[in-house]
Parts: C-alpha cells; structure tokens; sequence
C-alpha cells in the first residue's frame, strides 16, 4: 500500500556545480550546511494498517507527511502510495490520500469561519465529488459519531479549537481516502476528545480499511492505536508491533524496579547481595521500597518480602514511551559528538 | 464523454467555491455596507475632480472628447484589466493550496474557483459604476470587438504578470509582493489613467513609454471613448499581443521554476 525506499531528503538541496572543482581546490565550500530531514529510510505498510511513525521533534516526520503530499521533493529515493510514485505519479493518486497536517487549528483556511459546520463540510465534500446526496448521509454519520450533530448549522468560528479538530476528523469519514495521514491529531485535546478521536481512527481503520499513518508524540496513543510503529530520527531505529518493541526492550532491559508499601520497619541488610540499590522512605506510617534488582534476583527479593506485612506490590511496567525514550536517547548519543569519539575509540562511555 | 464530464465537473467545484465565498461574503454586512459607501465617495469625488480639472493636453486624440470621459473610461480599463491581480499568488501562497493540491478536482477549476467570487464582485461593481457614469456623467462608451480584445490582452497581462511575481515570490519566500506593487503604482502615475502621459515631466516620459498599460489604456479609449474599430487600431494591437504572449511565456517559466524550487526547499504551503 505504501512503501518508502530509501527516502532521503536534504534542506537545502545540494547545489549541482557544472565542474567539480573540490578534488582541484579545497578552499571551495558549499555555501549553507546541508541539514538531513530524512536519511534513507525504508518502510512499507500494508493496506488498512494502522502505522505509527514516531520520531522526537525535528526527526522528519512532517517532510515525510509533506512528501507523501507532493509537496517537498526528495533527494533520493522514492515513495510509492499504492504503487504510484507520490512526486512522479501524483495524478494518480490525488483524492486517494488525505492529510490532517498537525498544529494547523484551520486547517489551512479550507474552513471558512463564518461558514456553519455543514455548509463547510458539503463544499469540501463537492470538491472531492462526492454526490450530494451520498455527501448529505455521510456528513449525518461524521457529524453522529463525532457527537457534533448539534454544532451543525453553527459557524466553524463559535466552535472551541478541541470541537474544530473534531470536525477536521469528519473529513476522512466523509471523503474516505484509501490513505489517511495524521500529522498529531490530538494535540490540543483533552482527555474525553482525545478518546473519541482514538475510537474515530480506530473506527475508520476497522470500518473503512481505511490504511492510517500517525505521527505522534503520544506514545500511549501511538501503543493504543497502532498496529506496527517505526521509532526513527531522520533514520530508522526501530519497526514492529508496539507489543513486540516493548517485550524485546524487556528482554534487553537486564534491571528492573519494585515498589513495596508495607508495614512496620525494614531491614535492608536483608537485601544486600540481592537489589542492587534500595531507597526506603516513611509516609502516612507505611514503608516505602524502591528496590532495584536484576531479572533474575527477583525471585529472591520476593521470598524476602514474605516476611513482612506487604500491602502493595509494583512492578514497574515497561511502556512504548521507556522504548522510545530510550531508543531515540541512544541514537542522539551515538550521533553525538561524543558517541563520535566512543565509535573511533577516542574515549569511553 | 470524459471531456464532458470532466466539465460537469469543473463547473460543480466552480459553483461550490462560488457559494461558499458568497456565503463568507455576505456574512459581513457591515462590511458589505461600508464597501458601499466608500464606492458611492470614490465615484462622486472621481466626478467632481474630472469636472473641475482643466487639462493643457490634446484629449481628443485619446479617442475622448472630454477630460470627464478620459479620466471615467481610463479607470473603468483599469478596473477591469487589474481583475486577476493577486490571482496566483492568492492561491498558491495561501493556506488552502497544500490540502487542495491533493484534492480529486482539477487545479485549473480549484484556482478560478479561488479567484471566482472576488472577480466576479468586482466585475459587477465595474459594471455598476460604468452605468452610474453613463447615468449621471453623461458617459458615451462604445462597445465592439476591439474593446473586448484591448481588455482580454491587458487582463492576460496582469495575469502573466502575477504569475511571474508568484513564481518569484514562491522561491524567495518573500512575503512583499515589489514587482505588482512596482507595475500597479507606475500603472496609476505614469500610464495616463488619470492624466494623459504628456503632462508628466520630460524624465519620466520614457517610463510611460515602455509601460504596458500606457498602450492598453490608449487602445482602450480609442476603441471604448471614440469607438474605432479591430482594425484601425490592429498594428498597436498587435505589438501590445505579442508583449503579452511573450509575458505569459515567460510567467509561466518563472512560476514553475518557483514552484519547484520551492517544492525542493520544503517550502511549499508553510506548514
């Protein structure tokens, strides 16, 4: 359905000289450091997946979005929406994908303000020629699922900037592109919104087949609404289910973390040669440990814990976000100056 | 058949785009009142200026017989012609374009029907003020073949005009617009709309000579004020044609360059 190979995008664009005269002179300079957005990054996702694309801020996730739209041009490499080259074949495949940019409240003006929400909604339905009478049934159900049937002959301006991002998720039910590109799509939400649009998204996947691509920076929504994820920073660090990278992370991460709350004193000598570090505090007149140990120490520790009165035991659990945080930490050190030194055995870590 | 439906089409988002403006259009009353007002000042001041000027030039060889006529038929050209001004830019260095760009509807119908509402405002309003001229100035307008062919080569003018400052405006990122600012206030000082060209001091009669809209306000008033034909003002014409050809050639070479340029830098739609 959609395959990124070897995307690679530069800003600016490297300038062609007609000689290349760096071999002869090495005073000539390009004028502007050229900054990667994307650096080969290969990926494919199947059709009616949901596919997370999760990166920190400045990983290129927006120049992907841009270049799925045709907007920005790669510098190498090529990405294929249903087989069809998103810059070369772009005919082919407008009004097949949609996206709901990120952090644009109006949705780059194709909302008029003082426009109800229906009459809105019916033009952008008309451009995409959608007939009137199929665009009138499909806006009922948006406007009914999204819980905004009574703010459809209200002006888009009245509505409050959580309700106007509701309205932009009535776009792909009404349009129903094969592809859908959401570039954070709850990021102004609050709670209960925000649990609406997951159950919109996850609707239009299951419903629709429609295929989704998320950007976000909530890892929680990207664990609860994707099917497989790619971590990236410009390249690619990680793919696969989010329950996979969180079991392998498990697998990998050697030490884990207890929180105890029990009664009465503790004795921690007990637990010397077991933890690794324990921290014991009082509060409310119960004990609290926070016990670090490795794997396979765990076992013991929780013989030890047998004689005490323990009122509550917690595992620390290991989330998508400790993955990513951790993946994406270590991918900025190793490209870090230092990281530099550490590969060429200049320094150690 | 593909051609026909494909125009059922093309007027469908025409339409759609017609509505929704007129409906954002009409939402602002007072505006719409205001607008009003200063159109009904703008015409009154513009008669009683033409009434009280006296000009030391030969007006009738502008096609009109009277200072009045020559200064209401120059702005009803200008008008008329500066239509598309704005068009390009509006579209593609607007918001809008990076959703609408991936739409199914094509990109010819999504920037007329952009432009639809605001031309065709205008054109009424032009239209309006013409008829309150004829009226109430006692304006005589002749209307032929030539009027309408003067007009549509200084409306494709403009147009190319803007499609060059687009493309240019597109690369640089600039959010100035200094080559339809230049063009429209050399337009209005030094082109004859208001006074004939003559009147100017000596230094600045080559600028009107080389200015393109000198020429169409000339052929303009012939055809419109003194009502020659297509083919007593053909050899103007003609030279004022290849100009404009030349122009959309050249727009439209510096709009795609523009366009991809931008397209390469990432700054496409300014997201």
């Amino acid at each position: 359905m959609i395959e990124s190979v070897s995307l690679t995008k530069f800003y600016p664009p490297p300038i062609k000289s007609l000689l290349d005269l760096k071999s002869l002179k090495d005073f000539i300079k390009t004028p502007r450091e050229e900054i990667p957005a994307l650096i080969d990054l290969n990926f494919k996702v199947k059709e009616g997946e949901v596919f997370g694309l999760l990166g920190p801020n400045g990983a290129g996730k927006t120049t992907f979005c841009k270049i799925a739209n045709a907007l920005v041009i790669p510098t190498r490499g090529n990405l294929y929406i249903n087989g069809y080259d998103s810059i070369k074949e772009h005919n082919k495949i407008k009004g097949r994908i949609f996206t709901i940019f990120g952090g644009e409240r109006d949705l780059f003006g194709l909302f008029q303000w003082r426009v109800s929400v229906e009459k809105n909604l019916k033009f952008i339905a008309e451009l995409w020629g959608i007939p009137k009478a199929e665009a009138e049934k499909r806006i009922n159900y948006a406007l009914e699922l999204l819980n905004l049937k009574d703010k459809k002959n209200e002006w888009y301006q009245k509505l409050s900037a959580g309700m106007r991002q509701k309205v932009y998720l009535a776009l792909p039910l009404i349009l129903q592109p094969e592809v859908l590109i959401l570039d954070e799509p709850t990021v102004y939400l609050d709670v209960f919104t925000r649990r609406e649009v997951w159950n919109t998204i996850l609707d239009l996947s299951k419903e629709f087949g429609t295929t989704i691509i998320l950007t976000t920076h909530n890892l929680n929504e990207a664990e609860a609404l994707c099917d497989r994820v790619l971590i990236f920073n410009k390249k690619k660090i990680a793919e696969g289910k989010p329950k996979e990278l969180i079991e392998k992370f498990q697998a990998l991460k050697m030490e884990r973390k207890l929180l105890v709350k029990l009664r009465g004193k503790v004795e921690t000598s007990n637990f010397n040669g077991i933890a690794e570090k324990i921290k014991v505090y009082s509060q409310n007149g119960f004990t609290y440990l926070e016990i670090y140990t490795k794997q396979d120490r765990l076992k013991d520790i929780l013989a030890i814990l047998t004689n005490y009165e323990v009122v509550d035991l917690q595992n620390e659990t290991i989330t998508l976000e400790d993955v990513f945080a951790h993946m994406c930490s270590l991918d900025i050190y190793v490209n870090s100056k230092v990281g530099e030194k550490v590969k060429k055995g200049v320094a150690n870590i | 058949m593909v051609g026909i439906s494909a125009i059922i089409r093309n007027v469908k988002v025409l339409k759609a785009f017609i509505f929704i403006q007129k409906e954002v259009f009409f939402s602002r009353r007072f505006d719409l009142l205001l607008q009003f007002i200063s159109l009904g000042l703008n015409i009154l001041f513009i008669g009683i200026f033409a009434k009280l000027i006296t000009i030391n030039a030969n007006i009738s060889q502008y096609g009109t017989s009277n200072y009045l006529d020559y200064l209401l038929i120059g702005s009803i050209i200008h008008n008329l012609v500066f239509l598309p001004r704005g068009s390009i830019s509006s579209f593609v260095l607007g918001r809008v374009f990076p959703v609408l760009y991936n739409s199914p509807a094509s990109l010819t119908a999504i920037f007329i029907g952009i432009n639809a509402w605001r031309i065709l405002w205008n054109l009424g309003l032009t239209l309006a003020i013409t008829v309150i001229y004829i009226l109430f100035f006692g304006l005589t307008i002749h209307l032929n073949l030539g009027v309408a062919i003067v007009i549509l080569s200084g409306v494709l003018l403009i147009f190319a005009l803007d499609m060059f400052s687009a493309g240019f405006r597109i690369a640089t990122k600039a959010t100035q617009d200094p080559l339809n600012w230049f063009f429209n206030i050399t337009a209005q000082l030094v082109s004859g709309l208001y006074f004939p060209p003559e009147a100017l001091p000596k230094w600045l009669q080559p600028l009107s000579k080389i200015h393109p809209e000198t020429y169409i306000l000339q052929m303009g008033r012939l055809t419109m004020g003194g009502g020659y034909s297509l083919g007593q003002i053909l050899p103007s014409l003609v030279n004022m044609l290849v100009i404009t050809g030349v122009m959309l050639l050249l727009g439209y070479l510096t709009f795609r360059w523009g366009f991809n340029k931008a397209r390469q830098l990432g700054t496409l739609g300014h997201m």
